[in-house]
Formats: C-alpha cells, structure tokens, sequence
C-alpha cells in the first residue's frame, strides 16, 4: 500500500502529505483505540486480531509458496494448549509458557513438516488436514485425563506487574505487537531472497528447482513459520479466553482460516490482515444468522473465487490502478 | 470372541462405505483431474433425502433408493457446472478448482442445516435389525445389506469403466482431454456423466450409513475426509483399491476403539494417513497394469 502510494504521488506532494498524514491518524487511532471505545467494540477487536495473525501465518504457507494448507487450525489449537497444560501442569509465569509453547509448535512443525513437504496438491491438503484433525482428535478424546476433553482447561486471570489483572485492553496491545511482528517477518521475508524463492516455487516449482531453489528447504521454512505465528495467535488466544477447549478448534476452524486468507487477496500481506480480520468479526456481527453461518460462509467463498479471485486488496488495488490509467490517459488525450 | 466378531462385522461395514466414498473420489478424478471435496456432502444429502422421504413421506423402498441417487447426482451436477467447469476452463491452479468444490459443499450444507435446524436425522434401519448367522458371524441385515450393495455398486462401476463405451469416454477425457475431444468424445458432457455416476455412489453410502453414525448436516466432512483418507490409503485414481482402503481403514480403526481405547481411533487412523503419504505415497495396494 505504502508503495502503491509512492509510486503513483511520485513528485505530488499533496498525494504524499495526505498518504503520511493518514498514516499518522491510524498509528493515533491504533494506539488509543481502547480509551476510544471499550466493551463490545474491543472484543470483536481482539478476535479479530487473532484473525489477523493466523491469516498472515497461512498466508506464508499458501499464499507465497502456493501450497495448500488445510491444517492452519492444528497449529492454533497446539499453540493454546502448549500454553494451557504448561500452566496447568508446571504452573510457569504466562511469558515464559508462551514462547515456549511457541518454540514447542516450531519444533512440531518442523518434525511433521520433514513429512509434509514430499507431498503436492490435494495429498498436502489432506496432510495439513490429518494434522490439524489428529491435533483435535487428540485433546478432544485420546488423552482426556490430560487435556480435559470436551470440557477443556481453565486458565488463571493474567496477573500483571503492578498486581492488578489483565483486562481486554492488555490484550489488545499485545495482540497488535503480535499482528505488527508477523506483519513484518511477512513484509521482510516477501522482499527478501527467501520471499522471492518461496513465490518461484508458487509459479513454475520445476523452473524454481531449475536455477538451484531448494524447494524442500524453503517450503519447510515456510510451514515451520506459519506454525509460530498459528502457535502464538492460539497461546494469546486462550490466556485471553481464559479456556482452552476443543471446539475453538475444529474442522469448521480450518476453513475459516483458508478462507481468510482468500478473501483478503491470496499472497498479499495487508489482504490477510483485512481478510483474518473480517472473517473473524462478521460472523460475530451476523447473529441473525445463527443457523445460516455455514451457508454464509459457503456463498462468500464461492463469490470470491468465482468473481474476485484477487481478494479484497487484490481488486481495490486494479481498481485503482484502473482508475488512474483512465485518468492519464484522458489528460494526454486533452479530455 | 464376540468382542472380535462384532469388531470385524463394524469395522469391514463402515469401512466400506469410507471405500465408496474414496471410489467416488477416484471416479471423478479420473474423469476431470480434480479433488472433489463436497463428496461427503452429497452423502449427507443422501441420508437426508432417506430421512425425508423414506421415513417421513414413506415413500416405498426402490423409490426411495432410485431418490438417493438421484438428489445428490443433481447436487453434485451443480457442484460440477457452477465451480469446477467454469474454474477448469480459466486454468486455474489445482488448489482453487479444490476450494471451489469446498465451497459448494459448504453451502449444500448450509441450506440443510439451516432448514433442520443441524438437528439429527431421524433413520432406522431400513432393512431390518434381526441378525442373519453365517457359523460364528452373526451380521444385523442392514449391515449386511450395506455389504451387498457395495459388492453391486463396485461391480457394476468397474463394468461400467471397464467393459463400455461410456466408460472407455470416461478414461480417455481423464488421460488426455485434448486427444479425446479430438476423437469425438464431448468432454463436458462426459465430466456430467462421471459426476452424476459418481455423486450417486455417494449417495446411496450415505442412505446406508445413515443409522450406523447418528446422521447430522455436519456428518459432510468427516465423511469427505475419511474417504479421502480410504483412496490414498489404498491408491489414488484406482477405484477398487479405494474400497480395499476403506475396509483397511474401518478395521484399523476398529480393532483400535475394541482392543486399546475408544478414544485413540481417530488419532490412529490419521497416523497411518501421515505414515502412508510419507513412506508409500502411491498408495499400499499395488496393481498390475
């Protein structure tokens, strides 16, 4: 976006003083945002950051490398309850259970991801799959005495420095330094050598092996960091939810956030956090649709993937470039 | 031994119907090249219309089967019209063409359960529960009916592939499109053939299975994913082996719930899964060609 903005105002100060101001008024608004409006607001909000992160995560995954990822929900689900049992069983202070609960589900994903990456197509699809649901299968009804089952875990109010607990404001700031670190190993890594291989791989993976792309390599680095950033989005989660239970992280949970990352513009970083955002606030907006949900989930996959197939971002930005095409070329053409 | 038997009968019963979901899969790979993911959906359809018609409007029996298939075929007609056509004919990446087809069955599934409220559905044993005996094995009728209409509908589709023209259409616009259109084979046309064909196996596993699972609307991925899990088991694109799949899945998962713990038969069954797409990704039944 910022780019966009740059290209196009080349030499418009106007254009490039509107563009940072605006950016100023977001990074105010951002900051103050929970003394600006509190209750419902700031928990749709916070769902929607978490939203957010797991959208940028798989979109590393499947949006630049071009491989399916079905199983976005296992890394979720291993990060909440990496978090939960640590706090049930060694009762560790919450900093230090989520980053090892984080480091726990890299070492995870690296292990199943040796695996994964010898498969393509609908067998990677149904890998990611396996993983998420076995992840699921597992806490929900294999070792029950030790994750609780369905009734999943209760965890403690956060207890902050000065002793007073941890409301939804606290919540918020962590989750936006969250969304603003994997925005920028997103961002980074797109315009890095490693980014620039992993889009190789989604366009032509035969050329990509053929100038010396270590395929294999690169798609693991990609899943190993799509399951950190699923890992802490799902450790803030449940600390925030204070219950880490199954249901949050069922089959429906998969879709949704494959569908995120659809919506918002396959491979496009900002998309993902528009996309992670909408797809997890709408429905909590939509109460009237209770029943119909999947229906509504269904017609807006389908919407995307017929008839905008570049997302949200992807169409306003040709929109856009539309837009200022026509408008140079009506001013060479003297219109 | 009765825990043995009973273990057995269920697991080979259940996991037949994983295989012809898996067969279906095939079937419709092999004519278009894509993953249809609303597969288990159009069994669900098929429970549904058993539970809408059979119990409820009681329609006969033969009608009521002859409604199964055709419901979903119809469904999965529009599945292949409304998303797969129209993204195959763009050139699209494969991973679209699959959420293409999730989205048909997300919203399949949507309209029923929005109209039953996800409420179960309510299905008998169409067949009776009274057991048949075979010397040690003691099978209810409906398993047994479920067993025989899958020897029938495996039977009749390897005919059908095998042994006619249309069949002959079939495996010739999956090999090479261009060349069978050249030939005179009308691809479309023959895309809608194999999903129709295929969607209403689904179907009737699904009228089968229903008073087996305690059939709900959401009964539709589970199912996609446990006949996906029987096809690659048993080998991807080759339908007998699907179904040879399925019944070593349903045993596995079986004999895991009756001998170790009832908890650990899903987790097992998705460990084979990962073991088998890690060591044997062509699958662990080898054909001769």
């Amino acid at each position: 976006m910022k780019m966009n903005g740059m290209r196009h105002e080349k030499g418009n100060n106007v254009g490039r003083l509107a563009f940072l101001a605006f950016m100023a008024i977001l990074i105010l608004v951002v900051l103050f945002f929970p003394f600006l409006c509190g209750g419902r607001i700031l928990y749709l909000t916070i769902i929607g950051l978490v939203g957010a992160i797991l959208a940028l995560g798989t979109n590393i995954f499947f949006g630049y490398c071009g491989q399916i990822n079905f199983g976005a929900a296992g890394f979720f689900a291993a990060g909440g309850y990496g978090v939960a049992l640590l706090e049930k069983y060694l009762n560790l202070p919450f900093a230090i259970n989520l980053i090892l609960a984080v480091i726990i589900v890299g070492f995870l994903t690296l292990l199943i991801s040796l695996c994964l990456v010898r498969m393509r197509g609908h067998g990677l699809a149904l890998g990611t799959l396996a993983f998420a649901l076995g992840i699921h299968a597992s806490v929900s009804k294999g070792f029950v005495a030790f994750t609780g089952g369905e009734d999943g875990i209760n965890l403690a109010p956060l207890i902050l420095f000065n002793g007073s607990k941890a409301g939804d404001s606290f919540f918020y700031y962590l989750l936006v330094a969250a969304v603003a670190a994997c925005y920028w190993v997103s961002w980074v890594l797109r315009n890095s050598r490693v980014g620039r291989a992993m889009v190789g791989i989604a366009q032509n993976e035969t050329a990509a092996a053929s100038v010396g792309v270590d395929i294999k390599k690169y798609l693991r680095i990609a899943l190993v960091l799509n399951g950190v950033m699923g890992g802490l989005a799902g450790g803030i989660f449940v600390k925030w939810a204070s219950w880490c239970a199954p249901e949050y992280f069922n089959l429906m949970c998969n879709v949704i956030i494959l569908l995120s990352v659809v919506v918002g513009g396959t491979g496009s970083t900002l998309g993902a956090v528009v996309g992670g955002a909408s797809m997890y606030i709408l429905p909590q907006l939509l109460i009237a649709l209770a029943e119909f949900h999947v229906l509504f989930y269904g017609v807006i996959l389908a919407i995307f993937l017929r008839f905008l197939p570049r997302g949200i971002v992807g169409e306003t930005q040709r929109l856009y470039y539309w837009l200022s095409l026509r408008r140079s070329t009506n001013r060479i053409e003297g219109r | 031994m009765e825990l043995f038997v009973i273990t057995v009968t269920t697991g080979i019963c259940i996991g037949v119907i994983y295989g012809l979901v898996g067969l279906s899969f095939t079937a419709i790979y092999n004519a278009s090249k894509i993953v249809n993911f609303s597969q288990g959906v159009l069994a669900m359809v098929g429970a549904f219309v058993g539970h809408l018609f059979v119990f409820n409007a009681k329609v006969p029996l033969y009608l009521g089967v002859v409604l199964c298939m055709a419901i979903p075929a119809i469904c999965g007609l529009w599945v292949n019209r409304f998303f797969s056509e129209p993204l195959l004919k763009r050139n699209v990446p494969l991973v679209t063409t699959f959420l293409a087809t999730l989205a048909g069955a997300l919203i399949i599934e949507g309209l029923v359960g929005g109209y039953t409220h996800f409420a179960y559905f309510e299905t008998r044993f169409v067949f009776g529960k009274e057991p048949v005996t075979f010397g040690l094995f003691r099978i209810s009728r409906q398993y047994l009916a479920i067993i025989i209409a899958a020897a029938v509908l495996c039977i009749g589709y390897w005919f059908l592939l095998n042994k006619t023209k249309i069949g002959l259409g079939i495996n010739a616009t999956g090999i090479d499109p261009d060349m069978a259109s050249l030939v005179g084979i009308n691809l479309s046309r023959t895309r809608m053939l194999a999903w129709a064909i295929s969607c209403g196996i689904t179907g009737i596993a699904g009228f089968l299975v229903a008073p087996l699972i305690l059939a709900t609307p959401l009964m539709g991925l589970p199912v996609v994913v446990d006949g996906f899990i029987a096809a690659i088991i048993g080998g991807f694109g080759n339908p007998l082996a699907a179904v040879l799949g399925g019944i070593i899945l349903g045993l596995l998962r079986y004999f895991f719930i009756g001998y170790i713990s009832a908890g650990l038969g899903d987790l097992c069954v998705f460990i084979a899964l990962l073991l088998t797409l890690a060591l044997r990704p062509q699958g662990i039944i080898r054909v001769r060609e």
